[in-house]
Order: structure tokens, then sequence, then C-alpha cells
């Protein structure tokens, strides 16, 4: 008879890999759980498996260059990681960016992160088992595609927003099939509640499900929605306001533990719900506000000299980057601060003693992405 | 680099042989057997109607209790007599006033031997010939007939409130047994031309023609119509397979000597067999049949299974916003065998490091208990490959087979991952195996059988017939039985060993090729069975609104759309199964074993005891006014419920479109 493989030299302990090829870590992630049959004892994340190196190509790509390698930081939310390093490389050159622009700016990072939420959302609810929620939100994904794709030819990773303003102006038409889409999506999301935000093995799958208090959360330094769900009412829109959100009245949605403990996966499922209604909001304002007039205004030489820094509320929560020049048309140094690698941190504490069931569960409200931990 | 080693078609022929000498163990007594009409004089009351014969009956007034002064049979009885006085009403609704006298054998008591509590009566064709299948009311009496004691006879019932009888015609015969009976038993009297009417004392011979309109082999020994063939040889004749196996065992020298009946007296003939035809052992044949019987229910299984596959994908692709396979063939109907064909063709890989025997076994025991149910689910009044008496256990029992290879599969992957997969499934199929047989076994309380085909003809054709609105226990039972069975077949939201996000692919990770593809078929026609057992049990199975079991088995046109009407009942529920996979999450291990063993569990011994005692208790009046009871509220809300989510729906969708075309 063939020998077994399995080890069981830590008493009941079985390790298990999970990734980096795994149907539920989204990309290149690996966990190496230690598990007593289906209670975890251990999940330790190991990151690296998409390192790309970009912060070092960026010393040696001209500042405006970078942008299509700042689209792959996050690939699916790509417009806000676009408008973080336009905005610090403007903040160190000071270059001033039109009006129409930093409303387009805002129209298109929003329409990303509802985009990013529908993914985020859907992929929850898959990795909990119901299939359907997923192509729900990712046909009105599509159709947020088609818009960006309208407006920039690309419909992953854009390249729309320019240091110094955006790359094309809008196509006639485009505002009206924009509220078009908002119409249909906001019918579209009580639908969507009642598939699977209240259904009641999902909220017994999610709620109570590795709660992170408000203090592990700062403590860990999750930001965005995965840090608001944990009952900490912080926005870098709001409360460290860029670019024209001062003007634009929307609200921060914060978890409340409405189906179980604050900072529970239910909590970070139902924030992002709140989130696209938001975004919604926001969307709507900012294409009455629309004012007419040029939208690029093309920097003829960027040699900045000095550091600068920008923070913007990414889908993924607030990313930072920052930016040394050193008088060369190529950046000195670049960092970028993301969401996704803090929350890794919360893994390994919070999944001690939950069912491999509940560490997917965690994972997936995470909403972590690959490049974005490892860049 | 290892050769690609192609060898499909084991699995197939491999699985119909099992299958094959499975169900021939399984069989029960092959000739006809002789219905009994069950008298229990003593259980009779004013007013009580009894089913008798065929059906086993569904008596509709308390069980168990016996009343005071009720007759009993004291010792030594050797014959009793039952007697029927009073009015006969035959089916075509012919009125007639007799007394008929029946010829019984008392059963002594389970407790006293000497205590016979109820009489057996043959339903011989003698007795149907005389009472026909009629219905009676009036009294019932049972003549004792002691030895060297005078008759004593008791009488239950008088002409106001009569006692009902129904004679119904016997239990249909299925295609199976009427095969069986054509190649196994009756082949001597085709050979020798006669055809015989079995009764208490022989075979009554009632016609005498030759094979092909040849001249009689028996006619021209001298045998004539009306004639009591007593003996072959030195065996007692009662049977028509009695005759084969005398003919089958006669040297071909000395000739097959007959004994018969004649106008009261006997005398016997040899008929010569030197040319006797080649006669093989009943079982031998037998086998046969049940291979080919074994083919034809693998083809169901894979055809049902195969559609089933393009039926979930295109309503899961209906469910979001998608169009399906809908290339290969009309609206993509074959994609199923495209997919089989490619799966064919692919290189069944076994990994080194895998417990050789095993891993190959695994998928073939998943699918032999699979197949093995089709042997027991009533496809129509003729259409039952064997109809068990103990099918509703054999279900259970046979479905055993998928835990063990599930867990097999599993274990033997050498792949962590895959043992998971493994140890949930048995987990959850052991665990979910006891909710679904005590839910199972309510109808059985109430029909008094487990066989799936008298659970069948015990109810109607009407919803109000069906036994999921018996009672609300019932009810409760039929949602239990199913929600069990969704756990048991691995469906969502029980689908843990196979749980994509958690376990990858669970206890198959490691198959690839037809293996792969027939855990696919599995599960498959896993979901076809859940629905076909459900409709059976619960839903009326094959039962025709309106139409009498006399009268359906009468009719093909009748069979045909009993046949129709069990598959769109089995098919509604496979739609409902494949609905909810694409509607709700899934469990979590612990929440699954919760339901389990902390509500279903409980509920089903609730329901066992409230039933029995309902059944014990309750009259009969009151038994029948709870069904309508149950299928106003129970039934009716369903329908309601559903409506009005439809309705509800419909106001929501602002673009008002609708089609009656699936396909659209």
């Amino acid at each position: 008879m063939t020998q077994l493989i399995f080890s069981y030299d830590k008493g009941d302990e079985v390790v298990l890999n999970m990734g980096p090829h795994h149907p539920s870590t989204h990309g290149v992630l690996r966990f190496i759980l230690y598990t007593d049959g289906e209670i975890m004892r251990k999940a330790v994340p190991e990151v690296g498996y998409l390192h790309r190196a970009i912060e070092k190509i960026a010393e040696g790509i001209p500042y405006p260059n970078l942008m299509p390698y700042v689209d792959r930081i996050d690939y699916v939310s790509a417009m806000t990681a676009e408008h973080c390093w336009a905005l610090a490389v403007e903040k160190l050159a000071g270059l001033e960016v039109p009006e129409r622009a930093e409303y387009l700016r805002i129209i298109v990072s929003e329409l990303n992160r509802i985009s990013s939420h529908a993914i985020c959302v859907g992929v929850m609810a898959m990795d909990i088992g119901a299939i359907t929620p997923f192509p729900y939100l990712l046909r009105d994904r599509e159709e947020i595609n088609d818009l960006l794709e309208e407006l920039c030819g690309q419909r992953l990773t854009y390249n729309y927003i320019r240091v110094g303003g955006v790359s094309a102006g809008i196509p006639s038409g485009w505002i009206g099939r924009c509220r078009e889409f908002l119409d249909r999506f906001e019918r579209m999301l009580p639908e969507f509640d009642r598939l699977i935000t209240g259904n009641e093995i999902f909220v017994n799958r999610c709620a109570n499900i590795c709660p992170i208090s408000a203090e592990e959360a700062i403590a860990h330094g999750l930001v965005g929605p995965n840090l608001r769900a944990s009952g900490v009412d912080f926005d870098v829109r709001r409360d460290m306001p860029y670019s024209v959100y001062p003007r634009l009245d929307f609200d921060v949605a914060v978890g409340t533990g409405a189906m179980g403990t604050t900072g529970d996966c239910w909590d970070r499922f139902w924030l992002r719900c709140e989130e696209m209604k938001q975004s919604m909001r926001i969307i709507r304002q900012c294409l009455d506000q629309i004012p007419q007039g040029e939208h690029y205004n093309k920097p003829k030489k960027i040699r900045p000299k000095g550091e600068a820094w920008a923070r913007v509320e990414s889908a993924r929560g607030d990313m930072f980057c920052y930016v040394v020049g050193a008088g060369k048309p190529e950046p000195e140094r670049v960092h970028f601060r993301t969401g996704s690698f803090n929350a890794m941190q919360v893994v390994e504490p919070k999944s001690k003693g939950v069912m491999v069931a509940d560490l997917v569960a965690l994972i997936a409200s995470l909403d972590v992405i690959a490049p974005e931990i490892d860049r | 680099m290892r050769a690609i080693r192609y060898r499909p078609f084991i699995l197939p022929i491999g699985a119909a042989l099992l299958a094959a000498i499975f169900m021939s163990a399984c069989q029960p007594k092959l000739s006809q057997e002789p219905a009994i009409l069950d008298v229990r004089p003593d259980r009779l009351e004013r007013g009580t109607t009894l089913i008798i014969e065929g059906p086993p009956y569904r008596a509709m007034g308390p069980v168990g209790a016996a009343l005071p002064g009720a007759p009993a049979f004291r010792a030594k009885v050797k014959q009793t007599v039952v007697i029927l006085e009073g009015e006969f009403v035959d089916a075509n609704g012919h009125k007639s006033v007799r007394r008929v006298e029946i010829t019984g054998t008392p059963v002594p008591s389970q407790v006293n031997r000497d205590f016979a509590e109820r009489v057996l009566v043959t339903m011989t064709p003698a007795i149907r010939a005389e009472i026909g299948y009629a219905t009676f009311a009036g009294k019932v009496g049972v003549r004792q007939q002691d030895e060297g004691e005078r008759p004593v006879t008791f009488w239950k019932g008088d002409g106001s409130a009569p006692v009902r009888l129904t004679f119904f015609p016997p239990t249909m015969r299925s295609l199976a047994q009427l095969l069986v009976e054509l190649l196994v038993d009756d082949r001597a009297q085709a050979w020798l031309g006669l055809q015989t009417e079995e009764t208490d004392r022989g075979l009554k011979v009632t016609g005498l023609e030759g094979p092909g309109g040849k001249r009689s082999l028996a006619a021209t020994q001298g045998l004539q119509v009306g004639d009591l063939l007593v003996k072959a040889d030195k065996r007692d004749l009662h049977s028509a397979a009695g005759l084969t196996i005398s003919l089958r065992q006669a040297s071909r020298r000395a000739g097959l000597t007959l004994t018969y009946q004649r106008g009261g007296s006997e005398a016997k003939i040899t008929i010569p067999t030197v040319r006797k035809p080649l006669l093989l052992p009943a079982t031998l044949v037998y086998l046969g049949i049940m291979l080919i019987f074994a083919v034809v229910c693998l083809a169901a299984a894979m055809l049902i299974s195969g559609v089933l596959t393009w039926v979930e994908r295109r309503v899961a692709a209906r469910m979001q916003f998608r169009v399906g396979p809908n290339r290969v063939g009309p609206q993509g109907i074959l994609q199923w065998l495209a997919d089989g064909i490619k799966l064919m063709l692919k290189e069944d890989v076994t990994p080194d490091a895998v417990d050789r025997p095993l891993f190959k076994l695994a998928p073939y025991l998943v699918f032999l208990g699979l197949l093995g149910t089709f042997v027991v689910i009533p496809f129509g009044n003729a259409l039952i490959v064997a109809d068990l008496n103990v099918g509703l256990l054999y279900l259970l029992a046979i479905t055993g087979f998928v835990a063990i290879g599930l867990m097999m599969a599993g274990w033997s992957s050498n792949n962590k991952w895959s043992l998971l997969g493994g140890m949930r499934s048995s987990a959850q199929i052991i665990s979910y195996e006891i909710p679904t047989g005590l839910a199972l076994m309510v109808p059985v309380v109430l029909a008094g059988t487990l066989s799936t085909h008298k659970l069948v003809e015990m109810q109607g054709g009407w919803p109000w017939q069906w036994f999921i609105f018996d009672s609300p226990f019932m009810f409760v039972c039929f949602f239990i039985y199913f929600i069990s069975a969704l756990a048991e077949g691995n469906r969502t939201p029980f689908d843990l060993p196979e749980a994509e996000s958690e376990l990858v692919a669970g206890y198959n990770i490691e198959y690839s090729g037809w293996r792969f593809a027939v855990f696919f078929l599995s599960e498959w026609a896993n979901i076809f069975v859940i629905g076909a057992i459900a409709t059976t049990v619960f839903l009326g199975g094959w039962q025709v609104p309106g139409v009498s079991l006399v009268e359906h088995g009468q009719h093909w046109y009748w069979q045909l759309l009993g046949l129709l009407i069990f598959f769109a009942k089995s098919m509604t529920l496979v739609f409902v199964i494949i609905w909810i996979r694409w509607t709700l999450p899934r469990f979590r291990v612990d929440q699954m074993m919760d339901l389990c063993w902390k509500y279903f569990v409980p509920w089903t011994f609730a329901s066992i005891i409230f039933s029995a005692l309902w059944l014990w208790l309750a009259p009969p009046m009151v038994r029948l006014g709870m069904q309508f009871l149950t299928f106003g509220i129970c039934g009716l809300g369903l329908v309601y419920i559903f409506f009005s989510r439809v309705i509800y729906n419909w106001n929501q969708n602002p673009e008002k479109r609708f089609s009656w075309n699936p396909f659209y």
C-alpha cells in the first residue's frame, strides 16, 4: 500500500497549504494553515508572490510615464491609484489642474469604487457559497467598464488620469448614459440586498465572525472600509479632503454591528454596499456641477525638487503616496502605502480558533488585492 | 512518459454487472404472488371501510385496539370460513344481494400460538370469479370449524350500518415481472401449447394453442380445455413455473408424465420429450433479463443526469443574465454528450502517491449507489424494475455506497483538501441519513408498507389525496426529507464536501477524465433521485387524477400519462433544487450539523410519534377533514406565497418583459 504523506508529528495538527493558487485567495496569496480538523489553530499569510518592484521601477521612469504602472498597483480600482499618484506629483511640481478635470477625476474614481466594491461584495458572496450575486454585480460592473471605456478606451487599467488633468474629455451623451446607469443601479441594490445581504444563511455565516474592534483595527493599521466597519468614523474624502470633495455632500457609513458584533464580516460586507450608494450620490452631484472648460493642463517639463505626499480614499481605503524629487525627470524615491498590505496582518491573530470556512469569509471581507499587497 | 490508458467502457459494463447481480439478489418471489384477502373480524367496526387486496389495505379506522367481545379463534382451528352477506356492487355498477363463503386460513397470534387473530383468505381465481372487483356492503361473519366441534359463527355489522369491503384488482405486474414470466416461467407452457390458470388444486387448462398458430403438442397428446393438471412427474403443480422446472428436469428418454383431473376422475399422459427445447436454469435466464434491465437503468440514469446537467446550466444561466450552453444540438441540449465524450477521451490520470485500488474503485461505488436506487423507483404503474417489499429500506441502504465511495475518494487521493472533503461528506451523509430515513418512515407508518410501488397505489391522483397533505406532520416531514436529501446529496446549501471556495474541489480534486465525469453524472443522477423519491412517497407518484387504479392498469395511454405526470412532478422538484443551488449561500460545517441534530432529528421523531397517535386516535372523518384542512392551508398557502412573490417581483421589474418561451 502506498505510504500516505500526512504528518501528525504535532499532535492532531495538520499543515495545509492554501494558495498561491486557491479559488478563494483572489490572485496569488498564500496562507499556511495549521488546523486541527476543521478548526484553525493559526493561518499565516505569506506575501510576495506578486511583487513587481513598481516602486523601484518608478525611480527610472519620468513622472507622467509611471501612470500605467500605478494602474497595476490596484487593478480593481485603478482610477483611485492614478488619482493618488497624480495628486502627489502635482503637489511636488506645484501644478494646477483644471476644474473640469477635478470633477472628471472624482466621477471616474467613484465609478471605479462602485465597480471595485461590486467585485468585493460579489466575490465575498461567492466565497460564502452563493454564486448568483456575483454575476448580478458583474453585469453592472460591465456597464461601468463600458462607460470608462468610452472615456479612455480601456476597461481595466485605464491610464486616464494624467499629471495635470485627465487624458480625454467627455464624449457626447456620456453624462446621460452615466445617469441612466445610476438609475438602473439604484434599483439593483435593494434587489441585491434581498438576494444576499439579508439572507439568513449568509448572515449566520458572516455575523460575529472574526470581529475586529476599533482599537485592534487602528493598532493593525486597517484603513478604509475595513476600518470604518470596525466603528471608526474616518474617511479621507471627508476628514482630509482633496480635489473637490469639500463641495460634495455625502455620508460616511460606519459599521454598527447590526447583525452581530461591530467589525464582523457582515459589517464589512454591508459597509461596502452602503458606500456604493454614497458613491452614486457623489457621482450625481458631480454630473450636476461639472463645469465647461479644459480637461488637461499638460505640463511642459517636470523636474521638481523636494518631497510631497498625497492621500486618497481608494476603494481599499487610505492610499498614501510619498514621492521625493531630485530635480531630475525621474523621481528619486516613490513609496505607496496601501490598505491591503496592512489588512493581511490581521489575518493571523484573527484566524485562531475559527473554522476553515470562516477564514475564507475573513479574507474575502478584508477585500485584499494581491498586487496591492506586494506592489 | 507513461502511455495514455484508455478504457472508458469498463465502468458502464462493470456497473451494469454489479447492478444486475444486486437486483437479482433482491427480486422477490418470481412467480405471481397470490393476493391476500386479509379479514380481521375482531377489528371490524360499524361503518368501517377496509380496502382489501391489491394494495395493502389502508384501514381508515383505529388500528390496534381489540374491541370488547371480539371473537377469538381458539385452539387447533383447521379451517375458517369468511361469510359475506349483503350487497355487492361490481365495477360496472351492477348490484346483487348474495351470500358468499370464502375458505380461509387462520393465522395464529404472535403472542399465543393457540389464539388466531386474523383469517387469511387467498384470493384465488375462483373467488375472483365469484366476487369480481366489487364493493361489498353488509355483514361479515366468520365461521370457525374446529375438529370435532360444532361450527360457530361470529358476525360483525348489520344491515343498517354495513361493513364495507372493497375488492381491488391485484397489483399490476410490472414489465419486468411480465418478462420474467414469459421467458422464465411460461417456457414449458409455450412449448406444450398450453394456456393455464392457477387454482387452489392445480393448473386449469384454459386454452390449447400452439406457438405461432401450429398445432398444440398438448392437444395432440389428448389434453382438453377444462382439464386440471395436478402433477408433473412427481411434482405437485401450482404454477407455470413448476411445470417449467419439471420439464427441464425430465429426461429425454422417459418423457414428462402429467397427471390431470377430468370430470372427477384422474388420468395420466406421458409427453415425449426427445425434442424438448434447451431450458436453461431459471436463475441464469433471470440473470440475463436483469442484465438487460440493468443496462436500461444505466442508460436511463446516464440520459437523465446528462440532460439535467444541461438543464441546470441553462437555468443557472437564466438566473444570472447569461445564455448558457446553446451550441451543441437544438438549444444546446446535446452539450452533455459533447462534454461526456470529451471527458472520455481525456487521460485518466492516477497520481503516483494515491492509494491505487481505492482511488480507482471510489467513483464506481458512488455511481453504483445511485444507479441502485433506480431499481425501486416506480416510473409508472408497470414501469418498475423490482417492486421490493423492503423498497424504502433498500433505498436508504444502497445510498450508503455513496458515503463509502466519497470517503474512499477523499482518503485515497492522498491530498489534504480531498481528505477534508471526504471527512465532511461522510460526516454529513451519515448524519443526514437519520432525518431522511425517519422522515420517510412517517408515510410508511401511514401506509403500512415499505414497497415504493404500493406507496404510490395508496395515494390518489388529486393533490389532497397525496401523502404530503395527509396531516401537518406529513407536510413537515416532506420538507425535512427534501432538505435532508439535499444534504445527503451534497447539494447547495450543503455542498460542503466539494465547497469550491474552501476545499478547491473537495473529494474529487485529484480525479480527471472519465472517473471525474462519473462523479458528476452521479451528482445529477442524485438530484433526479431526490425528486423521484419525494414524488413517489409524498406527491402521489404516477397517479393520474380522476383515474382509478383499475382503469389505470387497463389502458396504455393512462400508463403513458402516468409516466409523464411522474416526470413532471420529479422535474419540478429538480427545478426547485437547481433554484436553491443558484440562490442560497453555503452552510458552515457546525451549522449544518446543528440543523441536523438539533432540529431535524427531534422534529422527525416528534412527527413519527404524533402521526402514530393521530392514526390511532383520530376517527376516519376527522382524518379526512384534516386532510382537506392541510391541503387548504399548507398547499394553497405554498401556492399563495409563490404567486405573491412572483407578483412582487413583477411589480419591481420596470420593463415588464415576459415570455412563455424559456429560450427567448
